[in-house]
């Protein structure tokens, strides 16, 4: 049996998950957590080393469960990476580790990107990046070292993402796979290349970067000191990979037009596959990202709401003292019986509205002092209420999100729902007939590494292309249809979550310095 | 020799309760008693009591009184109660159909129609207040029109505690605050106001003598002292409105005296010299002659705190929550509420107004939002505090009294929220306290108001820290604020929830037909197979 290796680096811990190349079952998954630093309020560092030993670990473990269902490693044909994006390692001319990676969530670096804009000139760094500098991105968290670590920032050689780090460690060659870099603010999205105009404009050598390299051809192969280490062959190829939700888009076979993504994990996710690196020309600032896609010569347009799984979460942890000691004496979880409630209460919540932004908002505010809240109580509410209405107002601004891509002119068939929160059959219907699309459910498990395992099948030859790729694997299995009278019903109510913002700004900013 | 008169006796005719309390005049309160009463709500909206349950808790309460106080001591009698609760009687003075109180919402379409029919200005300058559902004019239209048969019966109207003064003494008598409620009255002249009485049609013989509170409208009959033990004879005042009778209690003697009473509702009454209504706020006369009590009511206190301990907090005992609240800092650390989950009465009138929990963040947790409870129901006095300080009407001294001011917390709150200091007083069976008070006052018992001072249960005082007035100070600025800037939204979310309500009807009735239409296929192949 011809099997794949998919691993992904995410923020929590790492995943390492064989597949069957024929159609893409899963055969093994292994996790491996690391601890995640924040020295100071708002800063969030990782320390290289500990991604690697985890990794090292999750894929002895994962050989080791797939040889026990008769997988043996010579059968994996090839490895691919996903991972969290932005994040910097900093590599010295030893290709040692310099400083612990500043990682996507940190956000130091916001006066950098106030610099590198004026440097660049606003329009300009769009044109040339399609994309904003955001303390989010790679580039003004490197202008931070520059400027904070200068003694450090001497010693850097190559500044490498984190799943690349990885790679490097694996196969010995230093590369960027182009999803991921276009996350750094330095690559000129539309063309694939670095943008040698922006890195003059901000002084940054290009010698810093590596080559860039495409996400589903090898970028190297398994060393012998690995080899020995995982246990994997040496010579077995590894893929360029992607960024996670390139990664997660290609494992739901979101490889074509007319396809989008909506992922509900701790933060809400809108992607839409594009033929073209459309930018959100609306507004001053685009109010979504656009980055190459792991599939060559395409784009995707991503919109991200900053909580979504996260204020059920918050529910939970806070308000959910009930459900988390029923949890204990059934067999049911704590969010599921959250969402057993909310089903309790009629669409529209009675007219109350809740605000997801609990951690600022990113599509379509890009306000980190956005606050989230509940409008609209009246005594007649109760807990259901409360509930289903965080569940409609992360559908609401994910519905933000969707506007502002399918405004790009994409025309979108059919949306495809993942991560946690898409495991809730009422919180798929509620975006269904928010977002007024068909929300469907593929075969896909384990999150982005099996479409990192994917790009690694076309890099080894497996299947001719991604799309072949996905063809063959990823299969519609359960679909939510949107019902009209709630689409027409959704729709007055969304007229009125998105007078919300716009009412509440300046108080959300003043009660920020009321805290 | 004749007997000593010692006591003053009040009963206070409640929502839930029948209270009495017997007031010895060194001693204060010496005995109280305690008889439930039933609400009914036939119908949605609707608030009704029966008036003869009433005199009988009455009765009961007198009787159990005089077994621990000589009846041949009693000075006077009084009697407080809601108002204006609209007890219509017949030729025999028996009560025609249950009482309709004062929280009943059954007459919204002729509070539009008394809307439509007056001069909003004119209307406050004689009546000293806003349309409302409590008038009794959209209540007689109500009953006109659902009711015709009652209203051809009815000899006379009254309210709660007149209704118990007539069934003592056999005199029908008005105290003066039903007249001011029924806005059928020119507060300035003191006196019916035709025209609207005949807007409304009701006829000016109907209306029993209006009297002060402290005037004695009678002796108590042979008959009720039989039934009762109190002696014929007993002199019975025209008694007073519940929550006038409350701040009397309070302590409310002299301008700019002000109550805080935190119950379910979050009531606020200012002891005034000037006889001037204030559009922001209720109009009634205080029990003492030559002051008025401008009062406001938020709908929503008391009952938002239970609201919050069943949804939010269930399992959770106050004592609790408010250890968990006082370790937020003040601000709730940046979480805002808006109260008005009923919509809000006074200040702003506004029905559609709704509640708000803003300002949420990610480490916020169950007891940020309780402060943020507490803390709106406090910015919403402040907000009455604001009003009366624009009006030109000083403030002197702040009491804070109910279920409420039990709480250290909640206190500490408002008194940095107010930015003056608050004094708890005791508000068991204030009401009762109050009527006694006055009945005493009647009969000569006692020679001043402000006398009952001494018979005022004090608590704590608060003092306001100058760090979190500052800080609340900019709290309630963006209170005010956020209600303004989300007020134009809350007609249309109202709206759409009526909507939502139709589709999920709607889609109900369909599922039915489908499942009936379901059941009929299976009925019909059930019949093809054989």
């Amino acid at each position: 049996m011809e099997a794949l290796l998919g691993i992904d680096l995410g923020t929590t811990g790492v995943k390492a998950a064989i597949f069957a190349a024929v159609d893409g079952r899963p055969l093994a998954s292994a996790f491996v957590d690391y601890p995640l630093f924040h020295p100071r309020p708002g800063w969030a560092e990782q320390n290289p080393a500990d991604w690697w030993q985890a990794t090292v670990k999750a894929i002895r473990s994962c050989l080791e469960q797939g040889a026990r269902v008769g997988v043996q490693p010579s059968a994996v044909r090839g490895i691919g990476l996903s991972g969290q994006m932005h994040g910097i390692v900093l590599l010295d001319e030893a290709a040692q580790v310099i400083r612990p990676c500043i990682i996507w969530a940190d956000q130091r670096s916001e006066p950098q990107c106030r610099w590198m804009t004026e440097q660049v000139g606003a329009a300009r760094l769009i044109e040339l990046v399609s994309n904003p500098a955001l303390p989010g991105f790679s580039a003004p968290k490197i202008l931070w070292v520059r400027e904070h670590e200068p003694e450090l920032f001497a010693r850097v050689r190559t500044v490498l993402l984190p799943k690349d780090y990885i790679r490097y460690r694996l196969t010995g060659t230093m590369a960027m796979e182009i999803s991921d870099a276009a996350g750094t603010c330095l690559l000129n999205v539309a063309e694939g290349s670095w943008s040698s105009a922006v890195l003059e404009a901000i002084g940054l050598d290009p010698a810093l970067l590596p080559p860039v390299v495409p996400a589903d051809a090898v970028a190297g192969t398994i060393t012998e000191e690995v080899a020995a280490l995982t246990g994997l062959p040496a010579g077995t190829p590894v893929a360029g990979g992607g960024a996670d939700n390139a990664c997660g888009a290609v494992g739901n076979g979101v490889v074509r037009p007319g396809l989008a993504l909506v992922s509900i994990g701790t933060s809400g996710v809108v992607l839409a596959h594009a033929e073209a690196p459309h930018v959100d020309r609306s507004g001053p600032t685009p109010r979504i990202h656009t980055f190459n896609h792991a599939v060559p010569r395409a784009w995707y347009l991503m919109g991200v709401t900053q909580g979504a799984g996260l204020s059920l979460r918050w529910v939970r942890d806070y308000l959910g003292l009930p459900e988390r000691a029923l949890e204990r004496w059934t067999d049911l979880d704590a969010y599921e019986l959250l969402t057993r409630e909310a089903e309790g209460a009629p669409p529209g919540c009675a007219g109350l509205l809740f605000l997801p932004y609990l951690q600022g908002e990113r599509t379509p505010h890009l306000d980190a002092y956005a606050r989230g809240g509940w409008i609209g109580l009246t005594a007649a509410h109760d807990r259901r209420h409360l509930i289903r209405a965080v569940l409609e107002g992360v559908a609401f601004s994910l519905k933000d999100c969707f506007t502002i891509i399918t405004a790009q002119g994409l025309q979108l068939e059919q949306v495809r729902a993942t991560g946690g929160g898409a495991k809730s059959p009422l919180w798929r219907q509620i975006i269904a007939d928010i977002l007024g699309v068909e929300l469907a459910v593929t075969n896909a498990s384990e999150g982005p590494a099996f479409g990192a395992a994917l790009l690694a099948g076309v890099a080894a030859g497996l299947y001719p292309s991604v799309e072949a790729a996905c063809e063959a694997t990823v299969r519609v299995v359960e679909s939510t249809a949107p019902r009209p009278e709630l689409v027409t019903l959704y729709a007055r109510f969304y007229e009125q979550y998105r007078a919300l913002y716009p009412a509440l700004r300046t108080v959300f900013h003043a009660l920020a310095g009321l805290s | 020799m004749p007997t000593q008169k010692r006591y003053a006796l009040g009963l206070d005719v409640g929502t839930t309760a029948l209270k009495a309390v017997a007031l010895e005049r060194e001693r204060g309160l010496v005995a109280q008693v305690e008889r439930p009463h039933e609400l009914r709500s036939p119908q949605p909206g609707w608030a009704e009591e029966d008036a003869e349950q009433w005199w009988q808790t009455c009765q009961e309460a007198l009787r159990e009184l005089l077994r621990q106080i000589p009846a041949d001591e009693v000075a006077a009698i009084g009697v407080s109660g809601m108002v204006p609760a609209m007890v219509l009687l017949d030729s025999s003075g028996r009560p025609l159909r249950p009482a309709i109180l004062q929280n009943d919402a059954r007459s919204a379409l002729e509070v539009e129609e008394l809307q439509a029919a007056v001069n909003a200005d004119e209307f406050f300058q004689v009546t000293g207040g806003v349309v409302n559902q409590q008038n009794i004019d959209p209540r007689w239209r109500w009953l006109l029109k659902h009711e015709p048969q009652v209203v051809a019966r009815t000899v006379s109207l009254c309210g709660s505690y007149d209704f118990i003064v007539w069934r003592l003494t056999g005199q029908l008598s008005l105290e003066e605050n039903w007249a001011v409620e029924s806005a059928l009255y020119d507060v300035r002249r003191r006196q019916w106001h035709q025209p609207y009485l005949d807007q409304a049609g009701i006829a000016r013989s109907l209306l029993p003598p209006v009297h002060a509170p402290t005037e004695i409208v009678g002796g108590v009959s042979a008959a009720v002292a039989e039934a009762t033990g109190l002696q014929a004879g007993t002199p019975v005042v025209a008694g007073s409105a519940d929550h006038v009778a409350a701040a009397l209690a309070a302590g409310l003697t002299q301008q700019g005296d002000i109550l805080l009473k935190f119950g379910g509702a979050g009531d606020i009454l200012y002891c005034s010299d000037q006889p001037e209504p204030d559009p922001h706020f209720y109009f009634d006369y205080h029990d003492i002659p030559g002051l008025t009590l401008i009062n406001g009511c938020m709908a929503a206190s008391g009952s938002l705190v239970k609201w919050f301990m069943t949804q939010l907090a269930p399992g959770c005992s106050l004592a609790q929550l408010d250890e968990e609240a006082a370790a937020v800092p003040a601000g709730a650390d940046g979480v805002l509420a808006l109260p008005y989950f009923l919509g809000e009465k006074t200040p702003i009138f506004d029905p559609m107004a709704r509640g708000i929990f803003a300002g949420l963040m990610l480490h916020h947790r169950r007891a940020h939002l309780y402060r943020a409870v507490l803390e709106a129901v406090c910015y919403g006095f402040a907000h009455h505090l604001e009003l009366l300080r624009e009006a030109g009407r000083p403030i002197r001294r702040i009491c804070a009294a109910d279920g409420g001011s039990r709480s250290a917390l909640w206190m500490q709150i408002a008194a940095d929220v107010v930015g003056q200091p608050v004094t708890v007083v005791a508000g068991e069976a204030a009401s009762a306290l109050g009527v006694a008070y006055v009945a005493g006052m009647g009969a000569g018992l006692f020679d001043r108001w402000e006398e009952i001072t001494r018979f005022i249960a004090q608590g704590p005082t608060y003092w306001p820290r100058a760090e979190q007035m500052a800080l609340y100070q900019r709290g309630f600025f963006l209170y005010r604020d956020l209600y303004r800037r989300l007020q134009p939204l809350f007609p249309e979310l109202a709206q759409l929830a009526d909507v939502a309500r139709l589709i999920q009807a709607q889609a109900e009735e369909d599922l039915s037909v489908r499942s009936s239409l379901n059941s009929a296929q299976t009925e019909l192949n059930r019949e093809r197979k054989p």
